[in-house]
C-alpha cells in the first residue's frame, strides 16, 4: 500500500493521465525550486536582471498551476477516482496551490532584488539571509523529493525541519531589528530584507504543507493540525 | 508502462477491409435471396397441396350436405295400411306404409309391370320413405283415406345423379348403378319437378346406416365429443399436476430424471400400443364396456398425457425465475408462488399443449380400433358407457364402403372433423387470449 | 470478533499473495446496534465453496453496501440472509446467522416468516403479472396483514407513498404493474416489499437495469428508507455504494476482505485488494 501503482489500472489511458499529472507536478516543482534559488541568488548578489527574470518567469508557474488544475478536474469528472487515485488527485490539487504560492514568494524576492539593486543598497545586510535561504531551499527540495518518491519517512522528517527554519527566522528578525535601531537610514532596505525573510519563512511553511500532503497521499491520514510527536510515533517506520 | 504510440498494441481498422467486405457482400445477399426463395417456394408448395387436399375434400364432400327429396302422391288407403279409421297412434305406427309407397310409385309409372321393373322402380325411393309418410300421417291422422303429396327421401344413386345434373343430360350418364329404365323414370320425375335438393339434416341427425342416404355423422360426432371430454377431464388435471410437481416441487435426483425420461419415451410410443394396453387392462381386466367412449377416453388420455406434460413443463420453465423469486421474497409459500404467479403465466402455453394433445387424440384411430370403437353403431350415444364410434373411425368405415354415395359422406365426415378441430382450436385461442389479457 | 487488524506490513506483495494471506477481515465487522448478525458463515454449492468464513453485522438504520467482482459471493451472502438459497437443493449454509438474536437457520424460524421480516428487492424489476394495486397488496394479502379492504387500501397507498410512486400512479392503480417504466417498476417492487412491513430490506443490484435518473430516485428512496429499516445492498456500481451506504463490505472470491465506513473505504481502504478493486487496478 505504500506504493501507488499508478501503472496498474485496467484502463491504460487512466494510467497515462495519472502519470502525466505526476510528471507535470514534478516539473512544476522543479521550476519553482529554480525560481526560489534564482530569487535568492539575485537578492544575495544584488543581481537586478536575474531578479527581473524571476519576477517575469512567475507566469510560467501560474500557467502550470492552471493546466494541472484543469487536468485534475477532468480526471475527477471523467474517472471518478477513488482511494489512492482520489488521494493523488486531491494531493496534486493542493500541492500545486502551495507551489504556486511558493512561486509568488520567489517572485516577491525577485522584485525586492530588483528594487534593492536599483537603490544600489549595500549587500552586507542581505548576507544574513543566506543561512535561512539555504535551509528553506533544502527543505523545499526534500519536500519535493518526498513527493516524487512518496516517501513518508522523508516527508515527516522534512516537515520537522520547519522548526529550525522558524528558529532561524526568529534570530534573523532580532538581528534585523538590531540593525534597524543601529542604522535608521537603512530602514527602507532593512524592511525589504525583512519581507524577504518573511517570504522564505512562508516557503518553509508551504513545504511543510507539501510534506503533510505526501503523508495523506500515502497513508490516507490527514496529519495537519495534530500533535507532531503523535504523527512521528504513528507513521515513522521503526528502525529494524 | 506501455507506450501509447506502440503500434503493436494499437487496435486499428484494416485499410482494405471495406473492399473485402464489399466483395463478399454481393455473395452474402445472393445467399440470403436464395434462402428466401427456397422458403417461399416451400410454403407455396405446401399451400398448394393444402388447397388441393381441402379442395378435393370440399368438392367431394359438399354434395353430402344436400339430399334429394322426391314428391310422391300417396293415397292413405286404410285397407292397404291395415288400420281402421280413428286408429290410435300406436296402430298407425305399425301400419304398412311400404305398400302405400309402392302403390303410389306404380301409379306414377304404370309401365312398370314386370317384377324386375317394379323392383327397380321401388328402389328409386329410400327405405326411409315409409317413415316420412308415417310421420306425416301421425302428425295429421284425419288424412286417412285422402291422397296427399309427400316429399320422401330419394335413393342415393338417384340423388347422386340428380345432384350432379345427370338427369338433364341422360345420354351421357356414366358411373351410375341405375338402369336405363330407372334413369328414364328419374328424368321424367325431374321434368315433373318432383325432385328437389334440400339441406341434408339427416346427415347431422342420424347415426350410421347401411343406406348412404340415411347415414349420418351424429353418432360419431357425439362419440368424439364424449371421448374427448373424458380425455380432457382425465389428462388435463393429471398432466398439469404432474408438470407442476416435476417442475416446481420435485427434487432433482435420479428418480425424477428416470420419470422424465420415461415420460419423453411415452410420447414416442406408437398409439396402437396404447390401444392394446386399453384392451388388455381396461376391457379384459377391469371389464369396462367395449366400444365405449369411457375406455376410448382413458386410452387417449394415456396417449395425450406425455404431450401435455412435456409442453406444460416447457411452459412452466419459460416463466421467468424472477417472478418466483419475487413471490418467495415476499414470503409466499411454494404452492402460493405456483398458483398465484407461475401458473397464470404458464397457462397459455399449457393450453396450447393441451389443444395439441387433444387434437392428436381427436384424429387418432389406431388405439380405438383395438378397443372396439370401430363397430357399426347406429344409435347415437348419450352417455360415456354407450357403444360409440368416433369421427376418424367413421371416416375409415365409410371410406371402406362400396356404395358410391359413401364417397361424399367420407369427405363430408372429414369436413366435420376439420370443423370440430377448428372449433377446438378457436376455443383454445380464446382461452389463451383471455389468460394473456391478465398479463 | 473484533478484528481490527492491519495486514501485510510491507504491502508490496502481489494481489494474489495478499489474497492467500488473507486470514481475517480487515476492519470492524460489528456494529453497536446490530439487526442481523452473521458469524463464520460458509456456503457451499455442492462441492464448491462459495463463501468462506464470513462474519458481518447489519445495523439498524444503516445502509450497508456489499461490493466486489462478479462471483465474489456478495449476492450469495445476501440471499442467505433471507434464506432465498433454500430453493437451491445443492446449497448448504453453515455458521451462525441471526435476526434480532434469533437463529435464521433454526427450525423455530420459518423461512416464510423470515421473508416477511426480511424483504428483498431484485436486480431486474419483477412486478407480478397483476395490477399495480394487486402487486403491492399481494404480500399483505397472503400474510393476512389487513382485516378489511379499507385497511388494505391504506397499506397499499402508504407503501406507494413511501416508495415515492404514489403521485405517479395514483390514478391508474388498476393498470398492470408491467406497464410502468423500468424505474417505476423497481419502485413498485420496493413498495411491494415495504407493504409487508419488513425490518430489513435486502437489495440485489436494484439499479443495474435502470437509467441514471431512475437510479437517483431509487437511491434517494433508499436514503429515506434508512430511517426505519436496516438495508443491505449489493451493487456493482462503486459510485452507488459510495453514494447510498454508510458502511461498505468488500468481498473477493468468497471472502469478506474488508469492512469499514464508506468514507474510509472509498478514500483510504486498508487492504490492497479493496484498493485495487475500487481504483480499477489489475486484481
Amino acid at each position: 500500500m505504500d506504493k501507488l501503482h499508478l501503472d496498474q489500472h485496467i484502463s491504460q489511458q487512466f494510467n497515462h493521465e495519472l502519470e502525466d499529472i505526476r510528471n507535470r507536478v514534478l516539473a512544476m516543482g522543479g521550476l519553482v525550486e529554480q525560481q526560489v534559488d534564482k530569487g535568492l541568488t539575485a537578492l544575495l548578489e544584488s543581481d537586478g536582471d536575474l531578479g527581473q527574470s524571476v519576477a517575469t518567469a512567475d507566469f510560467e508557474v501560474n500557467a502550470m498551476e492552471v493546466e494541472i488544475d484543469e487536468e485534475c478536474i477532468q480526471i475527477l469528472a471523467r474517472r471518478q477516482p477513488a482511494a489512492s487515485d482520489l488521494r493523488l488527485i486531491v494531493t496534486v490539487i493542493k500541492v500545486i496551490t502551495d507551489l504556486e504560492r511558493i512561486g509568488d514568494e520567489a517572485e516577491k524576492m525577485g522584485r525586492f532584488a530588483v528594487e534593492l539593486a536599483e537603490a544600489n543598497a549595500a549587500t552586507s545586510y542581505r548576507k544574513e539571509l543566506r543561512r535561512l535561504g539555504d535551509l528553506v531551499k533544502s527543505m523545499l527540495r526534500d519536500a519535493l523529493d518526498a513527493f516524487a518518491r512518496l516517501d513518508v519517512d522523508a516527508a515527516i522528517k522534512t516537515a520537522a525541519r520547519d522548526e529550525d527554519i522558524n528558529a532561524e527566522y526568529q534570530t534573523l528578525q532580532r538581528l534585523l531589528a538590531t540593525h534597524l535601531m543601529e542604522d535608521p537610514r537603512q530602514v527602507s532596505q532593512l524592511l525589504k530584507i525583512t519581507w524577504c525573510a518573511r517570504a522564505l519563512e512562508r516557503i518553509g511553511d508551504h513545504s511543510v504543507n507539501i510534506c503533510e500532503y505526501v503523508v495523506y497521499l500515502v497513508k490516507g491520514r490527514d496529519i495537519r493540525h495534530i500533535n507532531f510527536d503523535q504523527v512521528q510515533s504513528e507513521f515513522l517506520s521503526k528502525p529494524n | 508502462m506501455t507506450n501509447p504510440t506502440d503500434d503493436s498494441k494499437q487496435v486499428a481498422p484494416r485499410k482494405d477491409s471495406t473492399s473485402i467486405v464489399k466483395r463478399t457482400l454481393a455473395r452474402r445477399y445472393a445467399a440470403e435471396k436464395r434462402f428466401r426463395f427456397y422458403g417461399a417456394t416451400a410454403i407455396a408448395i405446401s399451400l398448394l397441396f393444402l388447397v388441393i387436399l381441402l379442395g378435393s375434400i370440399l368438392v367431394k364432400g359438399l354434395p353430402a350436405f344436400t339430399e334429394t327429396q322426391m314428391l310422391i302422391d300417396v293415397t292413405l288407403d286404410a285397407k292397404t295400411l291395415g288400420v281402421e279409421e280413428g286408429a290410435s297412434e300406436q296402430e298407425l305406427r305399425s301400419a304398412n306404409y311400404n305398400a302405400l309407397i309402392k302403390k303410389s310409385l306404380r301409379e306414377m309409372f304404370p309401365e312398370a309391370t314386370k317384377r324386375k321393373q317394379k323392383k327397380e322402380l321401388y328402389k328409386l325411393v329410400s327405405t326411409s320413405a315409409e317413415y316420412q309418410v308415417r310421420d306425416s300421417l301421425i302428425a295429421n291422422p284425419s288424412q286417412i283415406g285422402q291422397t296427399i303429396k309427400v316429399w320422401v327421401l330419394a335413393d342415393d344413386e338417384l340423388s347422386a345423379l340428380y345432384k350432379t345434373g345427370g338427369l338433364t343430360d341422360i345420354a351421357n350418364v356414366t358411373h351410375t348403378r341405375l338402369s336405363e329404365q330407372q334413369i328414364t323414370w328419374a328424368s321424367s320425375l325431374n321434368e315433373q319437378s318432383r325432385l328437389k335438393k334440400q339441406f341434408n339434416a339427416t346427415f347431422f341427425k342420424n347415426g350410421d346406416s347401411r343406406e348412404p342416404e340415411q347415414a349420418g355423422i351424429r353418432a360419431a360426432l357425439m362419440g368424439s365429443i364424449l371421448t374427448l371430454l373424458i380425455t380432457f377431464l382425465l389428462s388435463f388435471p393429471i398432466a398439469v399436476a404432474t408438470a407442476i410437481y416435476l417442475e416446481e416441487f420435485a427434487p432433482k435426483n435420479r428418480w425424477t430424471d428416470l420419470i422424465e425420461v420415461n415420460i419423453n419415451n411415452l410420447a414416442a410410443v406408437p398409439s396402437i400400443v396404447f390401444g392394446l394396453l386399453g384392451l388388455a387392462v381396461f376391457i379384459n381386466f377391469f371389464e369396462l364396456p367395449r366400444s365405449a367412449p369411457v375406455v376410448g377416453g382413458i386410452v387417449l388420455s394415456l396417449m395425450t398425457l406425455p404431450t401435455i406434460i412435456i409442453t406444460s413443463r416447457a411452459a412452466l420453465k419459460a416463466v421467468p425465475p424472477s417472478i418466483r423469486e419475487a413471490g418467495r421474497g415476499l414470503g409466499a409459500s411454494q404452492l402460493q408462488v405456483v398458483t398465484h404467479h407461475v401458473l397464470p403465466l404458464a397457462m397459455p402455453g399449457i393450453l396450447t399443449g393441451t389443444i395439441i394433445g387433444l387434437a392428436q387424440a381427436l384424429g387418432e384411430t389406431a388405439p380405438l380400433l383395438m378397443i372396439g370403437m370401430v363397430a357399426f353403431i347406429v344409435d347415437i350415444p348419450t352417455s360415456v358407457t354407450d357403444a360409440a364410434t368416433v369421427l376418424p373411425v367413421q371416416v375409415f368405415l365409410w371410406a371402406d364402403s362400396p356404395e358410391r354415395a359413401f364417397l361424399e359422406k367420407t369427405s363430408a365426415a372429414i369436413l366435420v372433423l376439420l370443423v370440430f378441430l377448428i372449433v377446438m382450436n378457436a376455443a383454445a385461442v380464446f382461452l389463451r387470449k383471455h389468460f394473456e389479457r391478465r398479463w | 470478533m473484533n478484528t481490527q487488524t492491519t495486514t501485510s506490513g510491507s504491502g508490496t506483495s502481489a494481489a494474489s499473495d495478499a489474497f492467500d494471506q488473507l486470514k481475517e477481515t480487515v476492519g470492524d465487522v460489528t456494529v453497536t446496534d446490530p439487526k442481523m448478525c452473521a458469524r463464520n458463515v460458509d456456503v457451499f454449492y455442492g462441492d464448491n465453496q462459495a463463501i468462506y468464513d464470513v462474519s458481518l453485522d447489519i445495523g439498524n438504520n444503516e445502509v450497508i453496501a456489499m461490493i466486489g467482482p462478479s462471483g465474489c459471493g456478495k449476492s450469495t451472502f445476501l440471499r442467505c440472509l433471507n434464506r432465498m438459497n433454500d430453493s437451491i437443493p445443492s446449497c448448504r449454509v453453515s455458521g451462525d446467522m441471526s435476526l434480532d438474536g434469533e437463529d435464521l437457520y433454526s427450525t423455530s424460524l420459518d423461512p416464510v416468516l423470515l421473508r416477511a421480516r426480511v424483504g428483498m428487492v431484485f436486480q431486474k424489476p419483477n412486478p407480478f403479472a397483476k395490477s399495480i394495486y394487486d402487486n403491492v397488496a399481494y404480500g399483505p394479502r397472503i400474510h393476512g396483514l389487513a382485516s378489511n379492504r379499507a385497511e388494505l387500501d391504506d397499506i397499499v397507498i402508504s407503501s406507494l407513498q413511501k416508495a415515492g410512486l404514489h403521485e405517479e400512479v395514483h390514478d391508474r392503480l388498476d393498470a398492470p404493474g408491467t406497464s410502468l417504466s423500468g424505474g417505476q417498476q423497481q419502485r413498485l417492487c420496493i413498495a411491494r416489499t415495504i407493504a409487508v412491513s419488513p425490518e430489513v430490506i435486502l437489495m440485489d443490484e436494484p439499479c443495474s437495469a435502470l437509467d441514471p435518473i431512475a437510479t437517483a430516485r431509487i437511491e434517494e428512496l433508499i436514503d429515506e428508507l434508512r430511517q426505519n429499516y436496516a438495508i443491505a445492498i449489493v451493487t456493482h456500481s462503486m459510485q452507488q455504494a459510495a453514494r447510498v451506504s454508510q458502511r461498505t463490505a468488500y468481498f473477493h472470491l468468497g471472502k469478506l476482505v474488508e469492512v469499514g465506513s464508506t468514507n474510509n473505504i472509498f478514500t483510504n481502504p486498508q487492504h490492497e485488494l479493496t484498493e485495487n478493486y475500487i481504483t480499477g487496478r489489475f486484481g
